[in-house]
C-alpha cells in the first residue's frame, strides 16, 4: 500500500519585487495514513510553505510550485488544474491556522463558518463544534469570532477543519498563539482527532520539544530544505545533523536550570541568499572545507557530509 | 452603543452652528457688496444714496456682525421690523434659522427662501440620488474586480481610466460631454434643461421618456468623478480584504472563487464603504452648482450659483445650512449603519 502523502524533489519559489527565489528546495518525505510528522525549524527556514504548498494556498499568490510531486493517495496535485485540487480543498485536505483570530471571518457567525460548504445532512455545527470539546457548542455557534476566547476559536477552527472529516490534515504553528496550558490541549484534540479517524497529520511548530512529545516522526527544516528526517524517539535520543543537535541543544524545556541555554551562534541565512555548499556550515562548528564547497543531499535520513556518531 | 449615540447626537449642534458661522464669515469677508449687485431695481436704473442705506438697514448690513449673526440664527428678529425687545417693530418677532425660518431673498423680497429650495430640491434631490447610485452600482463591482484581478493588462487600463477621472475637474468633464454629445458633436442627447420645449403637451409616457433623455448628460458628469473616487477605494480595502487569512481559511474549505470573494472578501472590504457613501454626497451637492449651471436645469446648484453672483448672502447661507444639515445627519446615519453593519462593533 502507498503512502497517504508522498512528496519528492519539491521546489516552491517566492516573489520579491520582479526576481524570484527558492524557497523550498529538494523537499521530500512520505506520511502515513494515522502518522504524525513534525516539521520543525526556525523561522523562514521554509515549514510553513512547505504546508501551504500541498492544497496550493500560498500566503502570496505569487508563490508557486517549481518543481516536484506531491502525491496523495497516489494522486499527483503538483499541476493539477484549479478546480480539481478546490474539490479536495476541506474534504480530502483540512488546514488548522496559527492565528485563530485572523483565519476566521469577524463579520460571519462562527457556527456558519464551520458548516460552510458542505452538505446539508452533514452541516451540523452543534455536532461539530461538540466534537472539539467547546461546552456550550449553541451558544459558540450563535457567537462571533470576537465574542469568543483565544482558546475557544481555536477549537472552532480545528472543528471547521475536522468537518468533512480529511484523509490529511496539516497544522501550521496551531498552538503558538495560545498559551502552553491550553496548547497542550488543542495538541491533544488534534492528535487524538488523527488518530481516531485514521487522518495523516503533519504538525509545523518551532518548538522541538512539543514535536518530540506530539510526533511519531519529526522533518528538520533549515533554509529551504530537510536535514534530517527520523522517528522522534531516535531524534531524542541521539540527532544526527548538527543543526537537529543544536536545535535540541537550545530547547528551553531540556535546558538545566542554572545551566547556560545554548543559543546557535550567527543566524539564519536570509530569504533567497544564496551560497554554495551546506546552507547549515557558516554555523556549524563541524563544518570542514568540503562543507562550503559540496552541498550534501538527504541520505538515509540526514544531510550531512560528517553526521554525529550514531551511539551503539 | 447607546452612549456613543448620545455623544455623536451632543456634538451635532456644535458642529452645525461652527459651519454656519464659518460660511456666515466667509461670505461677509468676500469683496462686494450686496446693496450695490446688479439689477437691484431694474425700473429706477441706478439706485439711490436713499435706496442703498434702506436695504442696508432692512438687512442690518450696517451692524456689527455679531449682530448680524444672530440675527441669522434667530430666533428673536433683530431688523427694524422685528422683535420689540432688541428696538424693532414688532411687526416681524420670529425668525431666523433656529426658529426654522430661512427668511426672504435679498434680490426678491417676496419669495420665502424656504419654498423656493423645496421646489429647487425636487430637481436636485433625484439627479443626485441617481448620480449617487448609479456610481455606487458601478463603483462597487469594478472596484472588486479590479482587485481581483490586480495588475492584469484590462485591470491597469481600468486603473488609469479611474486615475484620470477622479483627476479631472468636473465642470471639464461636463463641458466636454455637452460638446461631445450635444448639438454640436455626436447630437445624440439633449444638453439644455430638463424637458424639450413643449414638453407639456407630450403624453406621460413620451414626457418621462423626454425627461430620461435629459438627465443622462447631467447624471453622467455628477456621477463620474464620485464613480472613479469609490472605485479606487473599493478596489483598495478589497485588496486588504483578499490579503486576509480568513480568505486563505474559506479557500481550504474547498469554496468556489466566487464564494470566497463574494461572501468572504467583499463583505469585510465593503464596511468602510458605508462610510464613504456619505462622503460623496457634498461632493454631490458642489457637483450640481457646476453641472445644474453648465446644463441649464433650475436645480439648488444653479440657485446657490446665482445668489453667489448676486451676492444673495441670505440665500448662500439657506443654501449652506441645509447642505450642512444634511451631510451632518447623513454622516451620523452612516456611523449608526457602519456600527450596525460590523459585529464587532454591534456586539463590542
Amino acid at each position: 500500500m502507498s503512502a497517504l502523502l508522498e512528496i519528492s524533489g519539491l521546489c516552491v519559489s517566492h516573489a520579491r519585487g520582479t526576481q524570484r527565489f527558492l524557497a523550498l528546495e529538494q523537499v521530500g518525505f512520505a506520511l502515513e495514513a494515522g502518522e504524525v510528522l513534525a516539521v520543525v525549524g526556525e523561522s523562514g527556514s521554509g515549514k510553513s510553505t512547505l504546508l501551504a504548498s500541498i492544497p496550493r494556498l500560498f500566503a502570496d499568490p505569487e508563490s508557486r510550485i517549481e518543481a516536484g510531486s506531491i502525491r496523495l493517495a497516489g494522486r499527483e496535485l503538483a499541476g493539477l488544474p484549479e478546480d480539481q485540487l478546490r474539490a479536495l480543498r476541506g474534504s480530502s485536505i483540512g488546514l488548522v491556522f496559527q492565528d485563530a483570530q485572523a483565519a476566521l471571518n469577524p463579520v460571519l457567525r462562527v457556527g456558519m463558518q464551520v458548516t460552510e460548504g458542505l452538505s446539508a445532512h452533514a452541516a451540523d455545527a452543534l455536532a461539530l463544534l461538540a466534537r472539539v470539546g467547546l461546552p456550550e457548542p449553541a451558544r459558540a455557534a450563535a457567537a462571533y469570532p470576537h465574542q469568543l476566547s483565544g482558546g475557544m476559536r481555536q477549537r472552532a477552527l480545528l472543528a471547521l477543519a475536522l468537518a468533512r472529516r480529511p484523509k490529511l490534515l496539516l497544522a501550521d504553528e496551531p498552538t503558538s498563539a495560545l498559551d502552553p496550558v491550553l496548547g497542550r490541549e488543542i495538541l491533544a484534540l488534534l492528535c487524538g482527532a488523527a488518530e481516531r479517524e485514521g487522518m495523516g497529520l503533519v504538525l509545523v511548530t518551532h518548538e522541538i520539544g512539543l514535536a518530540l512529545r506530539h510526533a511519531q516522526r519529526v522533518a528538520v527544516m533549515y533554509a529551504g530544505r530537510i536535514v534530517e528526517i527520523a522517528s522522534a524517539a531516535e531524534l531524542a535520543r541521539q540527532p544526527r545533523h548538527p543543526y537537529s543537535a543544536a536545535l535540541l541543544a537550545a530547547d528551553p524545556a531540556r535546558t538545566r536550570r542554572g545551566e547556560r541555554f545554548a543559543a546557535i551562534p550567527g543566524s539564519a541565512p536570509a530569504a533567497g541568499e544564496h551560497r554554495s555548499g551546506c546552507a547549515f556550515a557558516p554555523r556549524c562548528a563541524r563544518a570542514r572545507e568540503r562543507c562550503t564547497r559540496e552541498r550534501p543531499l538527504l541520505e538515509s535520513g540526514c544531510a550531512c557530509f560528517f553526521p554525529l556518531e550514531v551511539r551503539p | 452603543m447607546g452612549a456613543y449615540l448620545r455623544r455623536r447626537l451632543a456634538w451635532l449642534l456644535p458642529s452645525f452652528l461652527g459651519i454656519t458661522l464659518i460660511v456666515f464669515l466667509a461670505v461677509r469677508l468676500a469683496p462686494g457688496d450686496p446693496a450695490l449687485r446688479e439689477g437691484f431695481d431694474p425700473s429706477s436704473g441706478a439706485p439711490s444714496a436713499a435706496d442703498l442705506e434702506r436695504f442696508r438697514s432692512e438687512h442690518l448690513l450696517d451692524r456689527p456682525l455679531l449682530v448680524q449673526y444672530l440675527h441669522f440664527l434667530g430666533p428673536f428678529d433683530l431688523s427694524p421690523r422685528g422683535q420689540r425687545w432688541f428696538g424693532g417693530s414688532g411687526e416681524h418677532p420670529w425668525s431666523g434659522l433656529l426658529a426654522l425660518d430661512l427668511g426672504t431673498e435679498f434680490r426678491r423680497p417676496h419669495v420665502h427662501i424656504a419654498q423656493e429650495l423645496g421646489r429647487r430640491l425636487a430637481v436636485t434631490a433625484p439627479l443626485a440620488l441617481c448620480a449617487g447610485l448609479f456610481a455606487f452600482a458601478i463603483a462597487i463591482p469594478l472596484g472588486a474586480w479590479s482587485a481581483v484581478r490586480r495588475g492584469h493588462k484590462r485591470e491597469r487600463g481600468v486603473a488609469l481610466l479611474l486615475f484620470t477621472l477622479h483627476s479631472i475637474p468636473g465642470f471639464w468633464l461636463a463641458l466636454l460631454l455637452v460638446l461631445g454629445f450635444g448639438a454640436s458633436g455626436l447630437s445624440w442627447l439633449p444638453v439644455l434643461g430638463l424637458h424639450s420645449a413643449g414638453a407639456s403637451e407630450l403624453s406621460g409616457w413620451e414626457w418621462t421618456l423626454d425627461l430620461v433623455r435629459h438627465s443622462i448628460l447631467p447624471v453622467l458628469a455628477l456621477a463620474l468623478g464620485s464613480l472613479a473616487y469609490l472605485a479606487r477605494q473599493v478596489r483598495g480595502s478589497m485588496l486588504e480584504a483578499l490579503a486576509q487569512e480568513y480568505v486563505i481559511t474559506a479557500r481550504s474549505k474547498g469554496l468556489p472563487e466566487r464564494v470566497v470573494i463574494l461572501r468572504h472578501a467583499l463583505r469585510n472590504a465593503l464596511l468602510p464603504t458605508i462610510t464613504l457613501a456619505v462622503m460623496i454626497l457634498p461632493a454631490l451637492v458642489g457637483g450640481s452648482v457646476i453641472v445644474e449651471t453648465i446644463f441649464g436645469i433650475p436645480g439648488m446648484g444653479r440657485y446657490a450659483y446665482e445668489a453667489l453672483l448676486e451676492r444673495d448672502y441670505a440665500v448662500i447661507q439657506a443654501v449652506t445650512a441645509l447642505s450642512a444639515f444634511v451631510t451632518l445627519l447623513a454622516l451620523l446615519f452612516a456611523d449608526v449603519c457602519y456600527a450596525w453593519a460590523d459585529p464587532r462593533i454591534r456586539h463590542g
